[in-house]
């Protein structure tokens, strides 16, 4: 609904409706909600949309009442995630690109300031951004912006109480004074550490290599890998060459709202390159100005049809009004503005089977658009992930070891036992399990994370140790190599072993377990030290003797495609509690430590 | 309604906040930031009211109508709007 409005303002209802038909289905917003639940980003998303709305809104009515409504959206964006930073950095951009195109006016005035005004009171009623809306490196455009905007009035106002002369003396003596100010300001208050520094995933979407260098646990998550051009097509289908389109229309008319959109685009862009998760961002975007590209182009290629109709009455009139009910059946306004264009314009002769041509390549389009949509949401974004599906038909096979193991958690084990897995289970064993957890999807604790890691990485002897320490009575794997299950633990395990290099680079190196310094591998040719990890063996324990494939030997892991190292080993100091049906979730207990005496 | 002669009024209105402003900052200069949020509360309430003041006075000016889309009283009524909602939020902020 609120793409329809801000498709509206920007340039007119046949382009909301446009607009909001395409983002109802659009998969990179969908991505976010599955099978009817949502995450908070679907919230965030709306609430972006509604807050660069009511923004372009302000800025094109100049109201004050405008503006409070745009710092309400934008509390509310603020309380739903934090890409509030994105608008509170796009809008002062905006103010920027304005004032470089020479269309500042004092409605952007108004609607800058009030904003700004009213949206840091209440962003800072938000617990969580609290006093990061002043002090904060990253809102530091927000603010400056501010400030920049009231010293150019001010600037102006000055400029009619002197002359002009006294002006440009009394300028240049100002402007001096003002930068060695607030260049002075800002160092000491950077010095003094009353402001906070950028933090470091504001820093990953600046430099795309920072986290990866810098933070590992970030890096890790998939979502935060860089985009594909296949993730653009997969989640925006016509949208990615409906965009382009749209920009062109955009700068073939500027306008405030325009302008805003793509500034918008342009960033949006960039930012989704970086982040496979940041598509979502993009996602309204690329609607938005696949919707002007596309009703553009309907509208010039509709006027020509009926133009042409109307020159020459008749026989054509039956053929216009069909191709009008098949492409735009809501399309009921354009009818006199097609007549007026035609009439200025007049239409180049035998454009009018083109235009259908053209017509009826647009309508496949937005057809095939709707299936893509359909099937992805259905295919991908539906599915739940818990219970996986191989092959079709007849030949179908359910895996369910996930539930399989987290229900005999939660029958055989102590209430009060703890499991030691990787985060990424964490909830789910929480949930279907009912047993605590070390470290789960929530833990905000690198250290206590890198412990795990190391937990994992560790030979025996060490592993016990830590296991004691971090007082788990269980330790959980997911092991995909009998099944073929790609995204289990030794596909992550080397994210493991750099988070936990990261915090405790005396023990852990990720050079030790890497073939020759390069070559992950399980097989024999892998390191002492991976061979003797414990997740090495918990996940390979009895697997030496286990024939998998045809024609290979024994102990061969299918996601690898090789055959384990070490075959034969028993463990010391942990006991094999439990192994799923194809062996993809494996339980373990923790022994305790020997009598010494 | 006479716009023109109130003009002068805004503008005094808008010049008299500031005072009250610089003293709040010199205050929290030689006392300290503790509690940061009531200093952050009556400064911004100050800068906010003062900034409010300043555009109500840039929409009603009539050298600014060909720029500004509304009128007078929608002016005056979008900033009583607007201080009412900055003020509420200060209120609820000085805590």
């Amino acid at each position: 609904m609120v793409a329809y409005q801000f498709g509206c303002l920007l340039k007119d209802k046949r382009t909301g409706l446009v607009a909001a038909a395409l983002m109802s289905i659009v998969p990179g917003y969908i991505s976010r909600s599955v099978a009817g639940s949502y995450d908070n980003e679907a919230v965030a998303i709306f609430a972006l949309i509604t807050t660069f709305y009511l923004w372009v809104r302000a800025v094109h009515l100049g109201t004050m009442a405008s503006a409070v409504l745009c710092a309400f959206a934008y509390l509310y964006m603020g309380a739903s995630w934090g890409a509030y930073i994105f608008i509170s950095n796009l809008i002062p951009l905006y103010v920027l690109v304005m004032f470089c195109l020479s269309r500042y006016s004092r409605r952007l005035y108004t609607a800058y300031t009030t904003l700004w005004v009213v949206g840091t009171m209440l962003a800072m009623q938000i617990r969580f951004i609290g006093f990061n809306h002043i002090v904060s490196n990253e809102l530091l455009a927000w603010n400056g912006i501010f400030l920049a905007l009231q010293a150019y009035e001010l600037l102006r106002f000055v400029r009619t109480k002197l002359g002009a002369k006294m002006f440009t003396k009394f300028l240049s003596l100002a402007a001096y004074a003002v930068a060695l100010c607030g260049v002075s300001m800002l160092v000491l208050l950077v010095l003094v550490g009353r402001l906070n520094p950028w933090t470091g995933r504001f820093l990953t979407l600046l430099d795309p290599t920072y986290a990866k260098k810098f933070i590992p646990i970030v890096a890790s998550v998939s979502e935060h890998q860089p985009t594909t051009w296949a993730s653009y097509a997969f989640d925006l289908h016509l949208l990615v060459f409906a965009a382009p389109a749209g920009m062109y229309y955009c700068f073939k008319r500027l306008t405030d709202e325009n302008i805003f959109l793509l500034t918008f685009a342009l960033t949006a862009i960039y930012f989704s390159g970086i982040m496979v998760r940041l598509m979502l961002v993009a996602a309204p975007a690329f609607v938005l100005l696949g919707a002007i590209g596309i009703s553009n182009l309907l509208h010039a290629y509709a006027s020509d049809v009926r133009a042409d109709s109307d020159a020459a009455a008749g026989d054509s009139a039956g053929g216009a009004a069909k191709e009008e009910t098949k492409v735009a059946s809501k399309r009921a306004s354009s009818g006199k503005k097609a007549n007026k264009v035609a009439a200025e314009t007049g239409p180049l002769p035998n454009s009018r089977p083109f235009a259908l041509g053209v017509l009826a390549i647009i309508f496949l389009g937005l057809r095939s658009y709707a299936n893509h949509c359909q099937w992805v949401t259905s295919e991908a974004y539906s599915s739940p992930s818990i219970v996986l599906m191989s092959g079709s038909g007849p030949n179908r096979m359910i895996l369910d070891d996930f539930r399989e193991a987290y229900y005999w958690l939660r029958h055989n084990t102590k209430p009060d036992a703890k499991v030691l897995s990787w985060w990424d289970y964490g909830y789910q064993i929480t949930a279907m399990g009912n047993r605590s957890v070390i470290v789960d999807n929530n833990t905000w604790n690198n250290t206590h994370i890198a412990t795990v890691g190391r937990t994992m990485a560790s030979n025996e002897t060490e592993a016990q140790k830590l296991m004691h320490y971090l007082d788990a009575d269980y330790a959980l794997v997911i092991f995909g190599g009998m099944s073929g299950y790609q995204s289990d633990d030794i596909n992550k395990f080397l994210w493991m072993v750099r988070i936990s290099g990261g915090v405790f680079p005396e023990h852990i190196s990720e050079k030790d377990y890497l073939a020759g310094g390069r070559e992950y591998t399980v097989g024999p040719r892998g390191t002492p030290t991976m061979l003797n990890s414990i997740m090495y063996k918990m996940c390979y324990h009895g697997f030496g003797g286990l024939m998998t494939a045809h024609g290979q030997p024994p102990g061969f892991d299918r996601v690898r495609h090789t055959d384990i190292g070490n075959k034969d080993f028993e463990l010391e100091h942990l006991e094999e509690a439990f192994t799923s049906e194809h062996w993809i979730v494996r339980i373990y207990r923790v022994k305790p430590l020997e009598n010494r005496f | 309604l006479c716009v023109a002669a109130q003009l002068p009024m805004y503008a005094d209105i808008a010049m008299k906040i500031v005072l009250p402003e610089c003293l709040q900052l010199v205050y929290m200069l030689l006392v300290g930031t503790f509690p940061f949020n009531g200093f952050l509360a009556g400064f911004l309430s100050s800068l906010g009211f003062f900034t409010l003041t300043g555009c109500l006075r840039l929409q009603i000016d009539p050298a600014n109508s060909k720029e500004m889309s509304v009128s007078p009283e929608r002016a005056f009524a979008d900033y009583c709007f607007a201080n009412l909602v900055l003020h509420l939020t200060v209120w609820n902020y000085i805590g």
